[in-house]
């Protein structure tokens, strides 16, 4: 750490932080807001960047536009394909930003992600079971049921490691463990479901896995978002306890927390958050993974600002993915999150373990 | 006494609920009668209330009988103007105004819904700033005489043939898909017409409905565009598209709609009565060269309305293994082996005019000798059926179309000259699509004949 002879440097040191932080906040945010205009642009090519932006800020403020013009027709696209698309990118990459640092700083460990305790298993196997055997939990079948399946699904895996930490003396290192030995079940049953269904069922069920946002409409927007605002609030609140979390479990202690309890508690809470995501866009890999570790690389391990702006970072990063993925290639976004997200993983932890000797 | 009392009230609540019940059930089938049930008619305008091919002052006197309740609705379905489900004054304030072709009056025309059943749709008349979807639908307005009133189409096939549209605007969709890029410059179409009224109506033949997805049909909706639909491939319900749309663009258009449509039942009348004690023949239709027309494809119907029999209803067999509506391509010699007893192959094929000779030999070569990119031969196909197969060309009018149909099936009925004096005729129309063409600038029809002739 450098060390600053006077208090003008130490002030000098602060502003500079807060100024790099602030600016990467608001690039992300600058760029988020540039990725909803080319949305808008891709599902209505008629009008200009600007326009689109007339358009939207239009139907936020209840402007009325006249019918059938070309603003009324632009106003009809983009806020019924548009938005809903952009803003489901927004909330889901907003989200597993916030569950991957809350993971990471819980679990104390840098690897630690959203899918860590076997969430991403549990849901493709709600999800397939729903797809291929027609199994749901939900009365009604076809996507609602799919939804459903994952939801619940994705939240059996956390409540096995709950239930079974409260038994046993759980480091994170047995959760991540127990995480992985239920991982491996889900996907052995995945596995046999989809070698016994036919090509077209596989696809199907395949595709799921792979993680997409085509054809999000608002009707997925609202347990999405309500999710991720409640969980958002607490980790932020909570994000002084989480700071000392990443000190180890002792220190933890001796600050006053209930380590074993705290623990559980984030567990349940981002394994809801990122169920409400996953049940409906599938499996978004890399996205909780990588947004953390660029934002402490750029602004420290502060919580108070990883979190928000790795959700920032998490939301731009997922937006621009989506918008190469639907518009640019037509593949699920998915595969462009592994195509982006994999090396700039392995970048990332060059340049930290280059810089600090190790990864976190 | 208390008890008979009782007993008496019981029954008279019981049948004065029965009663209420009856006459609620009674009023509810009333409610219940779709207005588009059991509509016959050649013009597809409500209003039209005998049926007949034009709106006339004896259409009003039907009318005023149906609605004095001399005459039964269901009988004259048309004569509930505006599709309300009953006969009033309203209705007849609206058969007036069509009756005087007033500007403004809003028409209601029958057409098919996105399922393929018949609905209502309104539209302002006179009819104008439509757009066109698939040469189906493209070729009727033409030949109803609305080159100027068409703002826009989606796609267009044939340079000469379709040569009318280019008044409007290419939306740039293509004859099978219709873009999210060509539906953004559909709404943009709209929205640049707005002064006009924006688009009056979109056209659209039925094969193609699969573009007109449910968000589409929504957006026409919200914007109250009217999607009018047909399925004008069919060459007999292609005469009653003509004279309907005829009908809505007014003025010229309706005089040429009607006169297109008189001499095309002309035609098929000539044809009924020419074969009344004939033994019919039977036939397969094909489309795309190599390609079997199933039981219901509309391409099945110029065989049957120049007098033949579809194959499908003599050869179970071959009725059970083409079910549906499309299309299925051959693979070989083979897909025929079976059916040869069959009197006639009729191929429909859409073949643009303005042709030269050396361009009509090339034509009739290059269609007799196709091959397909999955290395299918045409002439391996119709191996053994060269002497029954005849191309008919689908871009002709329906009636021209039955007439070289009815020449390749019934040719010692119809003579070669018979069917060419028809084109003629239709030529003569001074029809859009036909402008100044001649017997030798069109191919109406070929078989083996004009094949190795062709070939020489």
């Amino acid at each position: 750490m450098a060390e600053y002879q006077t208090k003008e440097q130490v002030i000098s040191e602060y502003h500079r932080q807060m100024f790099k932080k602030t600016m990467l906040f608001v690039a992300c945010v600058i760029g988020v807001v540039l990725f909803v205009g080319f949305f808008s642009l891709s599902v209505y090519p008629g009008i200009e960047l600007w326009q689109a932006y007339e358009v939207i800020w239009g139907h936020i403020t209840g402007q009325e536009f006249e019918p059938r013009s070309l603003y009324w027709w632009a106003d009809r696209y983009i806020w019924n394909s548009a938005i809903p698309h952009a803003l489901a990118a927004i909330i889901a990459g907003a989200s597993l930003a916030v569950c991957g640092t809350l993971m990471q700083s819980v679990m104390n460990n840098p690897l630690a992600d959203p899918y860590s305790t076997g969430i991403s298993s549990g849901a493709a196997f709600g999800a397939v079971a729903a797809i291929i055997m027609g199994v749901t939990f939900a009365t009604v079948g076809g996507e609602t049921g799919i939804v459903v399946n994952a939801f619940i699904g994705a939240l059996v895996p956390a409540a096995i490691i709950i239930l079974v930490s409260n038994r046993i003396h759980a480091t994170p290192a047995t959760l991540i463990l127990l995480g992985t030995a239920i991982s491996y079940f889900f996907n052995s049953m995945i596995t046999y479901m989809m070698v016994t269904t036919d090509a077209d069922t596989l696809k199907s069920a395949y595709m799921w896995q792979i993680g997409s946002l085509d054809g999000m409409t608002w009707s997925s927007i609202p347990l999405m978002l309500i999710i991720t605002v409640i969980g958002t609030v607490f980790v932020l609140r909570a994000s002084s306890q989480l700071n000392i979390m990443t000190l180890g479990e002792n220190s933890a202690t001796s600050l006053g927390i209930d380590v074993q309890r705290f623990r559980m508690l984030c567990l349940g809470l981002m394994a809801l958050m990122t169920a409400a995501i996953v049940s409906f866009t599938g499996i978004l890999g890399f996205v909780g993974l990588v947004a953390p570790h660029i934002v402490r690389l750029v602004v420290g391990s502060d919580n108070k600002f990883v979190i928000p702006i790795s959700m920032a970072v998490g939301a731009f990063f997922l937006l621009v993915a989506d918008y190469l993925a639907s518009v640019i290639v037509t593949i699920p976004v998915g595969v462009i999150l592994s195509l982006i997200g994999s090396p700039v993983f392995f970048i990332l932890i060059v340049v930290q373990s280059k810089r600090a000797g190790a990864i976190y | 006494m208390d008890k008979k009392i009782a007993i008496v009230l019981v029954v008279v609540v019981v049948a004065i609920v029965a009663v209420a019940a009856a006459v609620l059930l009674m009023n509810n089938n009333n409610n219940n009668t779709d207005p588009n049930e059991n509509i016959q008619t050649q013009l597809q305008i409500r209003g039209n209330v005998d049926g007949n091919y034009t709106i006339d002052s004896k259409d009003m006197t039907l009318f005023n009988e149906v609605m004095d309740g001399k005459k039964a609705l269901k009988d004259y379905p048309l004569a509930d103007v505006n599709a309300d489900g009953k006969v009033d004054a309203t209705d007849k304030s609206l058969l007036q105004d069509l009756l005087d072709r007033k500007t403004g009056t809003s028409v209601y025309v029958v057409c098919q819904d996105n399922n393929g059943e018949t609905t209502t749709q309104v539209v302002k008349y006179p009819l104008r700033n439509v757009v066109t979807y698939a040469t189906n639908m493209q070729l009727p307005a033409l030949y109803a005489g609305a080159a100027d009133y068409i703002a826009g189409y989606f796609s267009k096939s044939y340079d000469f043939a379709e040569g009318g549209l280019s008044k409007g605007v290419d939306l740039k969709g293509s004859s099978r898909t219709i873009s999210d890029a060509a539906w953004s410059n559909f709404t943009k179409l709209d929205a640049d017409l707005k002064s006009q009224g924006g688009v009056g109506a979109v056209l659209i033949d039925y094969s193609g409905i699969a573009q007109f997805t449910d968000a589409r049909m929504a957006d026409m909706e919200a914007a109250g565009i009217p999607a009018l639909i047909y399925s004008s491939a069919d060459a007999t319900d292609e005469i009653t598209t003509v004279l309907t749309l005829g009908f809505l663009f007014g003025g010229d258009c309706e005089k040429n709609a009607i006169n297109y449509a008189k001499k095309s039942w002309d035609i098929i009348d000539y044809i009924d009565g020419k074969l009344k004690n004939r033994t019919k023949d039977s036939y397969i239709s094909f489309t795309m060269r190599i390609y079997i027309a199933q039981n219901d494809s509309t391409f099945n119907y110029i065989g049957a309305s120049a007098g033949g029999i579809p194959y499908y209803k003599i050869n179970s067999e071959f009725a059970e293994k083409y079910k549906g509506s499309s299309s299925v391509a051959m693979t070989g010699p083979e897909s025929l082996s079976n059916y040869k007893d069959v009197n006639a192959l009729v191929n429909v094929r859409s073949m643009d005019w303005n042709l030269t000779a050396a361009d009509i030999k090339e034509e009739i070569v290059g269609t007799w000798e196709y091959v397909s990119s999955k290395g299918v031969s045409s002439q391996e196909c119709f191996k053994g059926f060269e002497d029954k197969l005849f191309y008919v060309n689908n871009l002709l009018p329906g009636a021209v179309k039955v007439a070289y149909a009815a020449h390749g099936l019934y040719g010692d009925l119809f003579s070669m000259d018979w069917a060419d004096g028809i084109l003629k005729d239709f030529v003569d129309m001074k029809l859009n699509p036909l402008r100044e063409q001649t017997r030798d600038t069109v191919i109406p029809y070929f078989d083996y004949e004009d094949y190795k002739a062709a070939k020489g």
